[in-house]
């Protein structure tokens, strides 16, 4: 079996393999990467991390619990991610003919498996690292329970690969009843519990760290010795589907190839699940067509559950998000600020299948009879509606005076901003031409600008004026912020109908 | 009724020629079949007299004006099915049509009434519960040709309306578009079907291979 596969793989090492001049550029390319983006992002980050409320509010008695129900999320994460991106993703090539051989799929599939896992615990590893490094940082002395903990999440991320394989091997209805299994135990988790399930043991490793509590060797031993479970990991693997492991290898190829070109709305199209429910729920289609055009998206939204719920539940925290960010002390209330309306940028498109479905239509050959303008004003309401109840929701719980009004200003202004991202188009392809500098050619920071102008738009805008009316409150600077607003609103949806015009060219 | 006339049609970028010229009508009530072997020009052909594309040389008339589909009273006279639209994935088939029908004017139970025939006459009515990704490439084509059907039209473009069909799927295409033609639609089909075209067209314009 082996050698069949040794044989299989060289095959394929042959073609891929790479001239001198190519393994040279890569480490080029490499060496400028971790110089010229890797280093100064971890720098910051950890620079932004070591900030006296950050390292605060990491070192506060309560946050070894939310380290274990973070830990418990990442967990129940990976059980629901494996359905749509599993750690077994090869080549639709290889899956076709290598997965599809006789030979066990065990053998097979491990590889692709194995560097999943790697980059899984590399990941989790640094996430962990620049915590505690951003501690050192501040001036805490090095310690054993530093160490621990490190070795701990690593240990923790073996679990995570299983429960994630678990994911993409096991039936839908069995990782989503463990998932919210794993949920319901994070969140009850507290004081004694925590020495019972491994996201609490991590909780107790960083307690260690946080409160300077002597080490405690024990929870980064089970975690370890929890690592075991990669046990059943080839079990696992033969229970992979070929046409499901196919389906993931074909839409993660075309994702790729979508990035590649530029063409990341795509990209993203080709992540979200067609709908399989609610097939039978009668669209009235009755009234003029702003009203029918409503009653089409809210039904159609009900085929996307999971989406909407969990789209519904960003908005709230949006809201909630935005609120607080007056109550946060300076320096943290750009992070509640930006995260909030990203947050909400996110959330917003989910409720946003009927307005990106007249975008597509908006060019010549549509399917539609109303102008382009109408249909698009028309799929506007009900994301708008959703920002604006969901938001508000949210915004009322954060309990900030002038919270909801400014939430409802920023629901506009995030919907007309979904507009103008619907309306894009393909890429210009002038944003591809080279532009040369002493460092290579930085024409790819032309295509991510015109990729993310949308959500760019909303951090600086939006998440800057946030920070504003929180320092400023609700007086004469809130107003001035509102009015500042409505004219980057303007100049949005002056903007999406440029696009939308040259979209009918 | 409409009248769709080509004079002297002809498509070209630089110095390579997409389309020879070419002159046709198609009178109000009758149909015509562009043939031709691949690449000879027949889908650009079919962009032009639809408005999607402007002709280097000649023009493409409907009763007696310049196609272009930025004008509303093109857009509403023709429907050209060039490629396969694009779909809500969020609708099923009969929503798909009743609301394409609900945005041409024809709401409530006219836009229903539009749907449900539409299908029938395509045999697919059992469809109408399936979404989109779960039609298979010869259900598709079906939809897609149910989508330039449902909504009101004076001109019928199709191309190549046969792909992926069956024989007695492709026949109940013909019957329908013949339906059409009866009523008083002028039909342009580009078409590499035989009994297609002899069920369907009145005339014939051969395209020269280039």
């Amino acid at each position: 079996m082996r050698q069949v596969l040794r044989s299989a793989r060289s095959v394929l090492a042959e073609r891929r393999a790479r001239a001198a001049s190519d393994t040279g550029y890569l480490i080029y390319v490499s060496v400028l990467v971790v110089g010229l983006v890797a280093v100064p992002a971890t720098l910051a980050i950890v620079r932004g991390l070591a900030q006296p409320p950050v390292v605060a509010a990491l070192s506060s008695p309560g946050s070894a619990r939310i380290v274990g129900m973070i830990a418990a999320a990442l967990a129940a994460g990976a059980l629901l991610l494996g359905h749509t991106r599993g750690p077994v993703v090869p080549s639709p090539f290889l899956t076709e003919f290598l997965a599809g051989s006789d030979l066990p799929r065990h053998a097979t599939v491990l590889r692709p498996f194995l560097v999943s896992g790697a980059v899984l615990a590399c990941s989790v590893g640094a996430a962990v690292g620049l915590v505690v490094a951003a501690r050192l940082v501040n001036g805490a002395a090095a310690s054993v329970s530093a160490v621990l903990v490190v070795l701990g999440c690593l240990g923790f991320s073996g679990l995570l690969t299983v429960f994630w394989l678990m994911g993409q091997s096991l039936p839908r209805r069995i990782t989503v009843g463990l998932a919210l299994v794993v949920v319901a135990m994070g969140a009850a988790t507290n004081g004694d519990t925590l020495r019972f399930t491994p996201w609490g043991w991590v909780a107790l490793l960083w307690q260690g760290v946080s409160t300077g509590a002597p080490s405690v060797w024990w929870p980064a031993i089970a975690l370890g010795v929890s690592s075991l479970a990669l046990i059943g990991v080839p079990a696992l693997l033969g229970n992979l589907r070929a046409d499901e492991m196919m389906a993931q290898s074909r839409r993660w190829q075309s994702i790729s190839t979508l990035v590649h070109i530029g063409d990341v709305a795509g990209a993203s199209g080709t992540l979200r699940d067609p709908p399989t429910r609610g097939r039978r729920r009668r669209i009235p289609l009755t009234g003029p067509l702003m009203l029918a055009i409503v009653q089409r998206d809210v039904i159609a939204a009900g085929r996307f559950p999971v989406r909407i719920t969990l789209g519904s539940l960003a908005l709230v925290g949006a809201g909630w998000l935005t609120a607080v960010t007056a109550a946060m002390p300076d320096g943290a209330d750009w992070i509640t600020a930006l995260a909030g309306v990203s947050l909400a940028y996110l959330g917003v498109g989910v409720w946003c299948d009927g307005l990106r479905n007249a975008a597509d239509n908006a060019t010549p050959g549509s399917l539609y009879g109303g102008s382009p303008l109408t249909l698009l004003g028309a799929h506007s309401v009900i994301p708008l509606l959703a920002a604006v109840v969901f938001g508000s929701l949210g915004a009322v719980g954060g309990a900030v005076g002038g919270a909801v009004a400014w939430w409802m200003l920023l629901a506009v202004f995030i919907v007309l901003v979904r507009v103008l991202d619907c309306a894009k188009g393909p890429m210009p392809i002038g944003l591809l031409l080279p532009v040369p500098t002493p460092v290579g050619d930085v024409s790819i920071l032309n295509a991510m600008a015109w990729q993310a102008d949308a959500l760019l738009i909303v951090l600086v805008v939006a998440g800057g004026l946030t920070v504003h009316v929180g320092a400023a409150g609700t007086g004469g600077a809130g107003l001035g912020a509102a009015l500042w607003l409505a004219v980057a609103g303007t100049l949005v949806a002056a903007l999406a109908l440029r696009r939308v015009r040259a979209l009918r060219r | 009724m409409s009248h769709l006339e080509a004079r002297s049609v002809s498509a070209s970028i630089d110095s390579e020629v997409l389309l020879a010229p070419v002159s046709f009508a198609v009178p109000a009530g009758t149909a015509l079949a562009i043939l031709g072997a691949n690449g000879s020009g027949k889908t650009t052909l079919l962009r032009i007299i639809s408005g999607h594309l402007r002709p280097t040389a000649g023009a493409a008339l409907l009763d007696g004006r310049p196609v272009d589909e930025r004008n509303r009273t093109a857009r509403r006279a023709i429907s050209a099915r060039i490629g396969l639209p694009a779909f809500a994935r969020e609708l099923t088939a009969h929503e798909q049509l009743r609301f394409i029908a609900t945005t041409w004017g024809r709401t409530g139970s006219t836009a229903t009434d539009a749907a449900d025939a539409t299908m029938q006459q395509l045999g697919i009515s059992e469809l109408r519960n399936r979404f989109v990704h779960e039609l298979s490439s010869g259900q598709t084509q079906l939809l897609s040709l149910a989508t330039a059907l449902v909504r009101p039209f004076d001109v019928l473009i199709l191309d190549e309306p046969e792909q992926r069909l069956d024989a007695h799927r492709r026949h109940l295409v013909a019957t329908a578009v013949r339906r059409e033609i009866d009523r008083g639609a002028s039909v342009v089909i580009a078409s590499h079907n035989v009994e297609m075209v002899d069920s369907i067209a009145d005339a014939t314009v051969t395209l020269g291979h280039q």
